[in-house]
């Protein structure tokens, strides 16, 4: 629901469709540089300073998945058939707490707003309601001595010492225990297990995931409890609460060996679990390559669309699938690399209409029965429909070019000027010019180029695709009518400047991709979205450094492998400390 | 002004300090003290549906607003008494003979344009124009630079003290059809009108509705005091600050996570106001009926029909008002209640004016009449629950599917700030643009006469609600939300910008897009 917003915040850089005034130039000079830098650290690897403290990361709430999954898993103990209801009846309840929304990844969010305090009272009372409303309930979840309403010391005791403390997901203090025991003799008999739950389920000790128990180890810097340890590994794998296994490794010390770790972490990336390992992976590719923002093609059909069409539709549900089988295939079907997606000429199109805009017959989704795209029309990740595809009769090579620019390769493109943005136009329909030449001509004074020069080559390299993403080698002009005016050849040569130290041209699409998996570039953004994913914060290039290393060697190393940035993460040391300023 | 150059990190330090310092004290709990007032309470409620389409035939009546009445924003405004078209026995196909018994408390207003051309426009209904679903990246990108991030007035209302100033039970209830949520936007950090603003999540099942307004914890309607279960409720509350207070003070907490646990805090401040507050006995209150179950909108259909589901909605809203829990109701149409295959998008899409047409009068007649009927009660002093709210019925959509001379109905007169009875037409006639959203198709080139700005109601319903451009306008922003034109290229053929001149045909009345409606604001 929410999800539009945040198109539009991202839309703000696909709003560079043209820049005919000035104002770039200021920017020139700190763009450059800092994509520069950008690109040598991707070739040259991040700097490592082992004894750099790690970034500071605060407290986060439970995102909304975790916050589901975790009072599902707290049901652990229950017959089937109440959690499959108690699950159900949390529905409604579940959807008056606000969507998240991230900058970049949902699964950061962590504002906490009255919706959400509302949302999360209404849940608790909800779920404590339907523990509370049947013994067998009440007793499966308070334990065997709890009646629906109350238990006795000895009854509430091993509840704080045993099922309070998978609620906050270590155990308890001994103050802590106090304290609930004082609330529990304050509410009223006729429901004190209800009054209970519902604050246990509203405390910052379960809404949170709280880090405030690790050990000094240098300067500012803590290595985490081994209670937090699990839950970081738990929730950044699992989007849940530990489980018994692993609460058990922290609460016997096995899980701060390395042996143990390993153990966990080896358990927790495979077998039954391996599922959640690809939908982790499906999560990220999502919001790294902008799912979101592939278009609808044909929502505005004018007479020049139909026309450009020639009777070949496409949904966007057929582009986004292509997407999720090519990263699926390369990083869980096989061991591929960064440069095997850059690079693919295998067709993963298995709607009819996609297969019918690359030629090519449907794929059933049987990894042995691969389609080849026809030779030389297109390679890689960066020809597939979804980052082709525009919802008008033209092509927009500036929006390509800052999609890729922005997605793909992390370059900073700064926002337009407001008096930029307020006369936006796209070049206006010449039957004797190319889009190529129309925006080239746009954007051709030096100062727009200050921005242009890096936007404008990517999104010419791709003008060999027309806006439906069908492979053309000519371009066809259509006025609004619909009648065609002229078919003019398209030019695909460009300087690219993938990173500003190379100059190298590139002849078509196919040379172009070779040229961005070749910059290291891709890698680099890669890691660093991802860095940006797991640890819920923006990596700083100086403390994050080793971490960010080890990211991109697993992932661009001599063995590196796609699905090994997904499994790893937690091996960087990283991940077990944090820094407390 | 309400205006506040504070950062967000700023505010959220200081209520959170403030937070620590001070004790909830019992003296400051709220009361609702109503019925004690002179002035009487004003109420604001909007009913509306998305992405129309209509034949004007169908909206309008059969009569014009054809006494041109005064020359505003440089051209000649029409009005008339509103009345039924003599051969349909209503006002028209759409406003039908639901509303005849309220004819005198009604205006029927043409020519209000949103400032951005474009066709998905929800958000703007209620006066926010930044965050827009869909779209091209040209406009969206538009929308982002030239609008601030403000919240949809109702919750703008919600959250000001002026027309608060007591917490309420509930602030706002955000009905939905389910078919789209968009409409309401509520602010990151409520009360802080530069916090940015959040989608808020639709109340989508009438027994959420009445637990919060009138379930365990509520105040208690013979009593003046808090109930048990809300006493209850405060101290569990206060339990549960008390944990964050022992977090906050507690081993590794960063000046960053204080930060956080003193906003989470705030937060936790605010729900226990509202858990504890009390009312006072108000003459015209009822406690609803409990819902048997609980049934959502996705049970229309399978588990309730939609005319007792609506019913249910419009009952607890209703009650609410009149007891005084809420001051506030929205509630969009959609889906859940068209006629025909497809929904209102789609035909909006594709000029299928009919059921555009039956979904529209179908929501009017089971959802905003029967609001309508159920306020217009004596409140006291020969005034009505009615009389003393302003109602706006309408679509985001007008005859294209754009925001264009967007049908807007109006009931009550907020406690005598409104003139009734009134249709008026703001259109600026003999300006032929071409607005159509489609060119080709089954759906017909429209071209349509500019109007005034749609902010211009925005403004009049917060002043109808009691504030002052003091309390809602910020620098260099006019009109609520803003008024920046933003439209198709004209090189389209479907822009409100002359391709000739590259003017807009609403340039001419920007500079009024702040101030209150003309003709219908009593002086």
């Amino acid at each position: 629901m929410k999800r539009f917003m945040l198109n539009l915040q991202i839309l703000t850089a696909l709003t560079l469709l043209v820049l005919p005034f000035q104002n770039c130039a200021p920017y020139r000079a700190k763009v450059m540089q800092e994509n520069d830098q950008s690109s040598v650290q991707s070739r040259a690897s991040f700097q490592c300073d082992s004894n750099a403290a790690p970034s500071e990361n605060t407290q986060r709430r439970l995102n909304k998945v975790e916050y589901r999954n975790t009072l599902v898993a707290l049901l652990k103990g229950l017959s089937a058939a109440d959690v499959s209801a108690i699950t159900a009846s949390l529905t409604e309840p579940l959807s008056s707490i606000p969507e998240d929304i991230g900058v970049k990844f949902d699964r950061s969010d962590s504002q906490i707003s009255q919706p959400h305090v509302v949302g999360y009272l209404y849940v608790a009372q909800s779920y404590a309601k339907l523990l509370t409303t049947s013994l067998p309930r009440a007793q499966a979840f308070f334990g065997a001595c709890a009646t629906q309403t109350n238990m006795d010391d000895t009854c509430l005791t091993r509840f704080l010492t045993d099922k309070a403390a998978r609620i906050y997901r270590r155990p308890l203090t001994s103050a802590e225990v106090a304290t609930l025991k004082a609330d529990y003799a304050s509410y009223s008999v006729d429901d004190r297990n209800y009054w209970l739950l519902t604050r246990m389920l509203m405390s910052v000790n379960f809404l949170l995931h709280l880090e405030n128990k690790g050990s000094l180890i240098a300067v500012e810097v803590y290595a985490i409890s081994p209670y937090e340890l699990a839950n970081r590994l738990s929730y950044y794998l699992l989007q849940t609460m530990p489980d018994q296994e692993l609460y058990a490794a922290a609460a016997d010390g096995t899980l701060q060996t390395e042996i143990g770790f390993q153990r966990q972490l080896v358990r927790l990336t495979s077998g039954t679990f391996a599922p959640k390992i690809q939908s982790l992976a499906g999560e990220f590719y999502s919001a790294w390559l902008g799912f979101d923002q592939v278009p609808y093609p044909g929502a505005n059909p004018t007479a020049a669309y139909m026309a450009m069409a020639a009777g070949e539709s496409l949904s966007r549900e057929s582009m986004v699938r292509e997407i999720k089988n090519l990263t699926d295939y390369y990083t869980f079907q096989t061991s591929g690399t960064v440069d095997d997606l850059l690079t693919s000429d295998i067709s993963f199109a298995q709607d009819r209409d996609l297969a019918g805009i690359y030629k090519v017959a449907p794929w059933n989704g049987d990894p042995t029965n691969l389609i080849k795209f026809p030779k030389g029309e297109r390679t890689g990740l960066l020809t597939r429909a979804a980052f082709l595809a525009t919802p008008s009769a033209q092509t927009n090579p500036v929006m390509r070019g800052v999609t890729i620019r922005r997605n793909i390769l992390c370059d900073e493109i700064p926002p337009p000027p407001d008096s930029v943005m307020q006369q936006l136009r796209t070049p206006d329909l010449d039957r004797s010019m190319t889009t190529r030449e129309r925006y080239a001509a746009k954007t051709g004074s030096a100062f727009c180029m200050s921005c242009h020069s890096q936007i404008n080559p990517v999104g010419f390299a791709l003008e060999g695709f027309d806006s439906l993403g069908r492979y053309r080698t000519t371009e066809k002009i259509f006025d609004s009518d619909g009648t065609l005016l002229n078919s003019l050849s398209v030019n695909t040569s460009v300087q690219p400047n993938i990173t500003t130290a190379d100059s190298t041209n590139s002849s078509d699409a196919e040379h172009f991709n070779i040229l961005v998996a070749e910059s290291g570039k891709v890698q680099a953004c890669m890691v660093k979205q991802y860095f940006q994913f797991t640890f819920a914060r923006e990596p700083d290039l100086a403390a994050d450094g080793c971490t960010l290393q080890n990211m991109l060697d697993d992932v661009a190393g001599p063995s590196g492998s796609l699905k090994k940035l997904f499994t790893n993460a937690p091996q960087s040391k990283n991940f077990r400390l944090r820094h407390v300023h | 002004m309400f205006y506040n150059p504070k950062s967000r990190r700023q505010f959220l330090v200081g209520s959170g300090k403030a937070f620590l310092a001070l004790p909830v004290l019992e003296s400051l709990l709220p009361r609702w003290a109503s019925a004690q007032t002179s002035t009487p309470e004003r109420r604001f409620i909007a009913v509306w549906l998305p992405l129309g389409g209509f034949n004007a035939l169908d909206l309008y009546p059969t009569y014009a607003a054809d006494v041109p009445t005064a020359l505003y924003s440089n051209h000649t405004i029409y009005q008339t008494a509103l009345r039924l078209s003599p051969a349909l026995g209503a006002i028209s196909k759409i406003y039908s003979a639901a509303l005849n018994p309220y004819l005198a408390k009604l205006n029927l207003i043409e020519g209000l344009d949103c400032p951005i051309g474009f066709n998905h426009g929800e958000n703007t209904f209620l006066g926010h124009y930044r965050y827009l679903r869909g779209g091209d990246s040209v406009r969206g990108g538009q929308m982002l630079a030239m609008y601030p991030d403000v919240a949809s007035i109702d919750q703008f209302l919600a959250y000001s003290k002026k027309f608060y100033p007591q917490i309420p039970v509930r602030r706002s209830v955000n009905g939905t059809s389910g078919f789209l949520a968009a409409g309401r936007m509520g602010l990151l950090i409520p009360g802080d009108p530069n916090s940015g603003s959040t989608q808020l999540s639709p109340d989508r099942t009438p027994h959420k509705i009445f637990d919060d307004l009138f379930g365990p914890g509520t105040p208690a309607l013979t009593s003046s005091g808090p109930s048990a279960s809300q006493l209850q409720s405060k101290t569990l509350i206060d339990q549960v600050l008390g944990d964050l207070k022992a977090v906050r003070s507690g081993r590794l907490i960063s000046g960053a996570d204080k930060v956080k646990l003193d906003s989470f805090a705030t937060e936790m401040q605010e729900l226990q106001q509202k858990l504890i507050a009390t009312s006072a006995v108000l003459p015209m209150c009822s406690k609803p009926t409990t819902p048997t179950d609980n049934l959502t909108i996705d049970d229309i259909g399978s588990n309730m029909d939609r005319t007792t589901f609506y019913d249910l909605y419009t009952s607890i809203i209703a009650a609410g008002i009149k007891c005084g829990r809420t001051k506030i109701a929205t509630m969009t149409g959609g889906n859940n209640i068209e006629s025909g295959s497809g929904n209102l998008h789609s035909w909006g899409h594709d000029g299928k004016t009919d059921d555009v047409a039956n979904t529209m009068r179908w929501t009017l007649e089971n959802v905003f009449v029967p609001l309508l009927r159920k306020l217009d009660v004596d409140e006291g002093g020969g005034k009505t629950y009615l009389d003393n709210s302003l109602m706006i019925f309408g679509n985001d959509n007008s005859k294209i599917h754009k925001s264009w001379s967007r049908p807007i109905l109006t009931a009550g007169s907020a406690g005598g700030f409104l003139k009734t009875g009134n249709y008026v037409d703001y259109r600026q006639r003999g300006v032929l643009t071409k607005l159509a959203y489609y060119g080709t198709g089954n759906f017909p080139a429209h071209e349509m006469y500019p109007g005034i700005l749609y902010n211009q109601l925005l403004v009049t319903a917060l002043q109808a609600m009691g504030l002052t451009p003091a309390d809602y306008d910020r620098p260099g922003i006019l009109g609520y939300s803003g008024a920046a034109l933003i439209d198709n290229d004209p090189t389209s053929g479907t822009s409100g910008i002359n391709l000739a001149t590259g003017v807009h045909a609403h340039t001419h009345c920007l500079a009024d897009a702040g101030k209150l409606l003309p003709l219908l604001v009593k002086a």
